[in-house]
Formats: structure tokens, C-alpha cells, sequence
């Protein structure tokens, strides 16, 4: 027999513990993909329980469902739209009350509610405790007492969930009473709706009017094709009308009373808070952490440290994966002829362009694991806190550095991050600066240029300039936007900032473990394309006009059984095939133009054009370039590769100043597709991400060349 | 009346008035501040207001912190 298949939503506040819950039940089998239309991330997991298929779907985490932000839209849409089976509203119990404002709405929208009580055990320790039974009873809904991270109430709260689907459990319809006037006001428009019954049968008659009175202007757009549209209009007018004349402009704030009265009033007779003043460990903890003059000089110094440790753990983990490419390369190669196009596209394009973005993987890994930390430990809401100063030097606000600090790990998710910020200039900003906070894709790059000209002692320091580079140039660049094209008022914000908690090892590995496979994703949809493109623009066209007959030459040279001179003819002939290429013609185009930075190197030039698919592209592409253009059978390494570049007269092509330039270059300039994508989406036309590449392209040019000239006449890094 | 934004660090107050428009109210109540609510400035050092409620804390941005009308609370 089909299992019937059902669907549960899980809507809770940032904080109360959701994703625990959602891990606990859907364990490794997760999906994420887009809400449609939007790049807001929508979780969903299977699950079989009690002879059903469940669909877990974790909506956002939001402390309403008004029209503040793209999640709150995303998250109420969800509910009105697809209509799931059960929704189980995951409750912080140590902050009861706050939470029941979300629980009130979800109560208005007349959603199967279920109540899990999340963090008991945190709750009881804090002196708060809660009688159950009693505000299951006072609001009419089914509740229940878990604790996620130790797994406890997790199957009960699924039973009662399924217990309520079919109908063996019930819930009270209960709701705010807002007053004589104001009631009166609703029933109106209440008997209006009604009359569609397209709209009834889709809103709920009363919550809908609650709305229209609020001038909710994204469900007001909703319902302009109703047929009754423009009485509503006519009458919400009236009703306001009516209602400031009695109130004032009060109305809202008594509306607002009247919520606290039924939220305060259940709390105050089922919530017993033993303890005063609580919180205190997190509070002695902020003491240092949010100090005045510490605050961010902390901030700072653990952001280094996660750079150095990403640094260092990561480097091991890369060789391993670079010596086991090279064995794999080698044995698959040996089965085919040498020099066949086929092998080379095997060797060179895939296994060496893929799997040199494969290598990547420990760097992205590790930097996801501490910025997962820092999310979940309440330490990255506090950065927010200690940077809102500062920001506001640049015209942002506290609430932009998040956006900013996940740039650092990817700009996608950076970029998307910034949809929380309401203000329209704000968010403008806060997006198209992003692609100079250096995203986890361009530390490779420096990985390999560093490793290769940089001494081991001096590595860490030359990263983290890098990195400040590009901080510094995103808040020059923020500041002019801020007073040229983005005018207008800094937006103030509300944010909560939880207690202090130790992340789960779980949490933080499903978390890193999302990011790494969506780079995978990336990685083997676009990346691949690159790769493969790049290999096609490197031994394309096949037939050369070559400057001498190698054919004729090679075989003279084993006549005479000269073995070296056979290699050297062979390795330039396959030199001048890459030079006369696509690629090389190309990269030779480009090059004169990047030379005034102390960029030689037209290998370089091509894998730069590579990197604007994906930034990932440029070591694929250098590895690639690199091992097609020396067909000796060692396979050497790509630094070892770079160091060894000379110019026709032996010269060195690279000293670690050209390095630096090179590297302070791939940071600022062209954001890779996948973000100008996000770009385009976020702002929502095409003129921002076309902007966004070309005057980050600019200010790339303008910054390495003052950086090589001036380093240059300074005699550094010479 | 004064704001909030103008509250020492360790005192406790009572909000009698949040400025005007549904947007900031709505979004104070969401965050579980009403008015007529005590709470204690934990924070106030020139940047955003950091306040107590219950087990709560939250940062209130400067601009939005002198929207909020309080009345000071006897010890």
C-alpha cells in the first residue's frame, strides 16, 4: 500500500531551536532549493512516520508573518498558498511570551497548530516553568515539551501532530478580541469578503481584514483581483476614517494592546518565573565581548585566527588531495595513447580542472565550520552589535556586516543575506559592495601564489592583508555610494541577541555540510562547463600553422637516438599549439593590458577570463594550462609550475610583489556569474550586476596598479 | 518625555510611548516589546541600546531608539 503522503511546516523565531528539530526528524535526507522566484532558502525533508510519507518544510525563522521582510512574506505565502497539514510552531519556552506573538498569528490564520514548547530544560533552569496543560488550554492548542538537542518530546510531538491530521485531537478556534469599535469595523469588511468566496475560501475572513485595516500593502495586491476589490477599498477607507476619529492615530497601539492583552494574559497564569535577573552568563560574557574598546579588537583577532587555522588545517588536506589526483591522472592516462586528443581531455581537462576545484573543498569546509560557530553560538549577532558604530561611519548599519562577513565565505549567499535589511538604499549597498569581501572561492588563489612566493612565516600576514584590502576598499567604495547615488537616512534596526550557546557538533556540521555540497553543486554543473571549455579554448583550434616542422624534426631526432631533444621539441610544440590557440590568442589580447600591474604572465590572463565563471575557474584553469602546456610525464605541481616561469631570457615572471598585485586583483575585480546572477535576482533588473562588473573591474585595475607601481618604486617584494 | 536613546546603562524604565506608524510598533510588539512594558538598559555607549526583558536582549538601533518614549522607573 502507498504510504499517504502529508505535509508539515515548521514556523518558529530565529533561535528557538527549529533547525534542531528539523535535523532531529529528517536526519541526512534534506533538500534545499529555492522558494519560487525567490533566493530564499527553502529546507524540506522526508520522512516516514507512523505509516505516512512526511514533507518537512523549515520555513524561515521570523518573529511575525507582517509584510517586514521577504522571509515573513515567504514564510505567511507558504501557509495561505500551499496550505500544509501541519504546522508546528517551534516555541523558545524561555522567552514564552514573545514567542506567542508569532503563535497569535498562526492562530489568526487559522493554520492545524501544534505547539512545541522548544529548550524546556533551558527554561526550567532559567526559573521559568510552564504549565503545559493549562496554555494548551487557553489558547486551544495542542502542545507539547521538547528539547531537541537531547532528542526528548521529538516523537510525541510527531504523534500529537499526526494524532491532530487525523482528527483524533482538536483545536479551540480562539481569538483576540480587539474591542467594541474596532470589531465592529472588521465584521464589515468581514461580511464583504464573504461575499468572494474565492477570497473566504483562501483567507481567512477575519484575519484578512485585520490586514486591510493595517494597510497591508503586499496582501492588498493580492486581492485586487476579487471581485469585490473595490469595495473593500471603499470601506477600509471608511473604517480608518472612523476609527482615527474615535482614536486617533491610537488605533494601532490599541490593536497592539489588545494582542498583548491575550498573549500576557495566558502567560501571567500558566508561566511561573522563579528566578529574577537571569541571563547572567551571557551577560558576563558580553561584558568583554560587546565591551567599548575590546569589543572589536576581539572581534578582529578571532576572525585572524579562523584565517590562520583555515590556513594552516587546510594546506595538508590540499596536498593529499593534489597527490591523489596526480596517481588517478597518471594510471587513467596510461590506457591511452599519448598525445591523443581524448587523453588530454581526460588528464588535463578533467582531472586536472575538476579536480583542482575538488581540492578546494577543505578550505570552504573549514571556513563554514567557524562561521557556523559563530552563527550559532549568538556570537555573530553580536558582531552586528560591536560593528553597528562603525558601519554607521560608512552609512550602514550593524545589521549589513552579517551580509558582509558571509561574503567572506561565498558572496552568493552574502548577497542573499541582505534581504533582511528593510531599507532599500541600505540593502542597495550592502549588495554591491559584497563582491570585495573576498569569498572562500579566491582563497585558493592566494593559497597557491602564496605558498609559492611567500615564506611560510610571512603567509598568514600577506592572507589577512589581503583580505583587509578588501574591507578597506568596500568601505571607501560604500561611503561614495552612500553619498552619491544611495542618499537617504541609515535605517535603525531591532535585533535580538541570544544567550550564549554552545553549538551542537550536529547543527554546525549539517550546516557546513550544506554549504559544501551546493559549492559541489557548483562545482559540477559550472565549474565543469568552465573547465571543459577552457580545455576546448586551449586545444582549439587543432591544426596549427606551427613555425617549424615538428613532425619532420621529431623523427629526425629519434633517428639519431636523441631522447632529450625529442622532449624539448616536443614540449615546445605543444607550447606554441597552447600559444596559438583560442585561449592563447585570447590571453595575449588581454595581457598588454594587465602588464602596468606586474602581470606577465598570459596564463594568468586566460584563467583570469576563466575566473568570471566562476572563481574557482582560475587555479582549474592554470592547473590546466599549466600541465597541457609540459607534456613531461612528471606532473609537476602548479607552484612549483609558477615559480619556474621565466621570460624568453631567463628572467623570473614572478616575484612575490607581481604575486601580490595578482592576487589584489582576482579580489576586486569581476564578481564570478554566480553572484552577478544573484545580483540581477536581488535587485531585480539588469543594470546592477552589468554595473557591478564593470566598476569592479575598475577599481581592480586602479588598485593593483598603485599597489605594483608604487610597491615597485619602493623596492618591496622585488 | 524622554527617549530611550537617552537612558544610563543599569537603569530600569517604563515605555509609555513608540513613535508613530504601524511598521516600528508591529515590529517591537513581534520582538516582544509593548508599551507599558518595564524594562532595564543594559547598554547604551553611543551605538545601538542594548535592553532586558525577561530572558530577552536586544540591540535597538539608535535612530529607532529615540522613537521609543520612556518614563523612568524608582529603584
Amino acid at each position: 500500500m502507498m504510504k499517504k503522503k502529508i505535509t508539515v511546516a515548521l514556523a518558529g523565531n530565529p533561535n528557538s531551536g527549529k533547525t534542531t528539530i528539523f535535523n532531529e526528524l529528517t536526519g541526512s535526507n534534506q533538500k534545499i532549493a529555492n522558494y519560487p522566484g525567490v533566493t530564499v532558502e527553502k529546507k524540506e525533508g522526508v520522512f516516514d512516520f507512523q505509516g505516512y510519507t512526511v514533507s518537512l518544510v523549515d520555513l524561515p525563522g521570523t518573529y511575525s508573518l507582517t509584510a517586514n521582510s521577504i522571509d515573513e512574506i515567504i514564510a505567511r505565502d507558504f501557509l495561505i498558498e500551499e496550505k500544509p497539514d501541519i504546522v508546528i510552531n517551534v516555541i523558545d519556552s524561555s522567552n514564552l511570551e514573545r514567542s506567542l506573538y508569532l503563535t497569535m498569528q498562526l492562530m489568526q490564520l487559522k493554520v492545524p497548530l501544534v505547539l512545541a514548547f522548544n529548550m524546556y530544560d533551558a527554561a526550567l533552569k532559567l526559573g521559568v516553568s510552564i504549565n503545559r496543560e493549562l496554555i494548551s488550554e487557553l489558547l486551544g492548542i495542542v502542545s507539547v515539551f521538547t528539547v531537541a538537542t537531547k532528542k526528548s518530546g521529538i516523537i510525541e510531538l510527531m504523534e500529537k501532530s499526526i494524532l491532530l491530521y487525523e482528527g483524533k485531537l482538536g483545536n479551540r478556534n480562539v481569538t483576540v478580541n480587539y474591542g467594541v469599535d474596532i470589531e465592529k469595523e472588521l465584521n464589515l469588511l468581514e461580511t464583504i469578503i464573504n461575499r468572494d468566496s474565492r477570497l473566504s475560501g483562501k483567507y481567512p475572513a477575519k484575519w484578512l481584514a485585520v490586514k486591510i485595516i493595517e494597510q497591508d500593502g503586499q496582501i492588498l495586491k493580492k486581492i485586487q483581483d476579487s471581485p469585490v476589490y473595490q469595495e473593500i477599498k471603499k470601506q477600509q477607507s471608511e473604517s480608518i476614517k472612523k476609527l482615527k476619529s474615535i482614536y486617533a492615530d491610537d488605533v494601532f497601539v490599541l490593536m497592539s494592546d489588545r494582542r498583548y492583552g491575550f498573549i500576557s494574559g495566558a502567560c501571567s497564569e500558566a508561566v511561573k518565573i522563579t528566578k529574577e535577573d537571569r541571563h547572567t552568563i551571557s551577560d558576563v560574557i558580553d561584558k568583554v565581548l560587546i565591551h567599548r574598546f575590546f569589543g572589536i579588537p576581539i572581534f578582529l583577532l578571532s576572525m585572524w585566527l579562523i584565517f590562520r587555522l583555515t590556513f594552516s588545517l587546510s594546506q595538508p588536506l590540499i596536498n593529499l588531495i593534489h597527490s591523489g589526483l596526480n596517481i588517478l591522472g597518471s594510471v587513467i592516462g596510461s590506457f591511452m595513447a599519448d598525445g591523443s586528443l581524448i587523453r588530454s581531455f581526460i588528464v588535463d581537462g578533467i582531472i586536472g580542472g575538476v579536480g583542482g576545484v575538488l581540492s578546494l573543498v577543505p578550505v570552504i569546509m573549514l571556513l563554514f565550520f567557524a562561521i557556523a560557530v559563530l552563527e550559532y553560538s549568538g556570537y555573530m549577532a553580536r558582531i552586528a552589535f560591536i560593528m553597528d558604530r562603525l558601519m554607521h561611519k560608512i552609512g550602514l548599519h550593524g545589521r549589513s556586516f552579517i551580509p558582509m562577513l558571509l561574503g567572506f565565505g561565498c558572496n552568493v549567499p552574502g548577497i542573499m543575506a541582505a534581504r533582511s535589511i528593510e531599507d532599500y538604499n541600505d540593502r542597495m549597498v550592502t549588495i554591491l559592495i559584497n563582491p570585495f569581501m573576498s569569498c572562500g572561492a579566491r582563497l585558493p588563489v592566494y593559497a597557491i601564489f602564496i605558498g609559492a612566493f611567500f615564506p611560510e612565516k610571512m603567509a598568514g600576514n600577506v592572507l589577512f592583508s589581503i583580505y583587509l584590502v578588501g574591507i578597506i576598499v568596500a568601505v571607501v567604495v560604500a561611503k561614495i555610494f552612500r553619498a552619491y547615488v544611495f542618499k537617504g537616512e541609515t535605517e535603525s534596526f531591532v535585533m535580538e541577541l541570544p544567550p550564549y550557546r554552545i553549538p551542537t557538533i550536529k547543527l554546525v556540521v549539517m550546516h557546513m555540510w550544506e554549504k559544501v555540497y551546493s559549492y559541489l553543486n557548483k562545482a559540477g554543473t559550472i565549474i565543469f562547463i568552465g573547465c571543459v571549455f577552457i580545455w576546448f579554448l586551449s586545444n582549439y583550434p587543432a591544426n596549427v600553422n606551427y613555425s617549424k616542422d615538428y613532425g619532420g624534426l621529431i623523427k629526425k631526432a629519434e633517428e639519431t637516438g636523441s631522447r632529450s631533444k625529442v622532449e624539448e621539441l616536443q614540449a615546445e610544440k605543444a607550447k606554441e599549439s597552447l600559444e596559438k590557440s583560442y585561449a592563447g590568442t585570447m590571453g595575449k589580447k588581454i595581457s598588454p593590458l594587465l602588464r602596468p600591474l606586474g602581470i606577465y604572465d598570459w596564463k594568468v590572463s586566460v584563467s583570469l577570463i576563466g575566473g568570471f565563471v566562476a572563481k574557482e575557474i582560475i587555479i582549474g584553469t592554470l592547473a590546466t594550462l599549466y600541465s597541457v602546456g609540459n607534456p613531461s610525464e612528471i606532473h609537476m605541481s602548479l607552484q612549483e609550475s609558477l615559480k619556474q616561469s621565466r621570460f624568453p631570457d631567463g628572467s623570473r615572471m614572478y616575484a612575490p610583489l607581481n604575486a601580490y598585485s595578482l592576487m589584489i586583483f582576482v579580489l576586486l575585480y569581476v564578481p564570478c556569474i554566480a553572484s552577478i546572477a544573484v545580483i540581477k535576482r536581488e535587485t531585480n533588473s539588469w543594470f546592477w550586476p552589468i554595473f557591478t562588473a564593470v566598476y569592479t573591474t575598475s577599481i581592480a585595475w586602479i588598485v593593483a596598479f598603485s599597489v605594483f607601481q608604487i610597491g615597485r618604486f619602493l623596492g618591496f617584494g622585488i | 518625555m524622554r527617549t530611550l536613546g537617552t537612558v544610563d546603562k543599569g537603569k530600569n524604565v517604563k515605555i509609555v510611548r513608540i513613535g508613530a506608524g504601524t511598521g516600528l510598533l508591529g515590529k517591537l510588539n513581534s520582538m516582544g516589546i509593548y508599551v507599558g512594558d518595564r524594562i532595564k538598559v543594559i547598554n547604551n555607549a553611543g551605538g545601538p541600546v542594548i535592553i532586558s526583558r525577561d530572558n530577552m536582549r536586544l540591540a535597538i538601533g539608535r535612530g529607532m531608539s529615540q522613537q521609543i518614549y520612556v518614563a523612568e522607573e524608582e529603584e
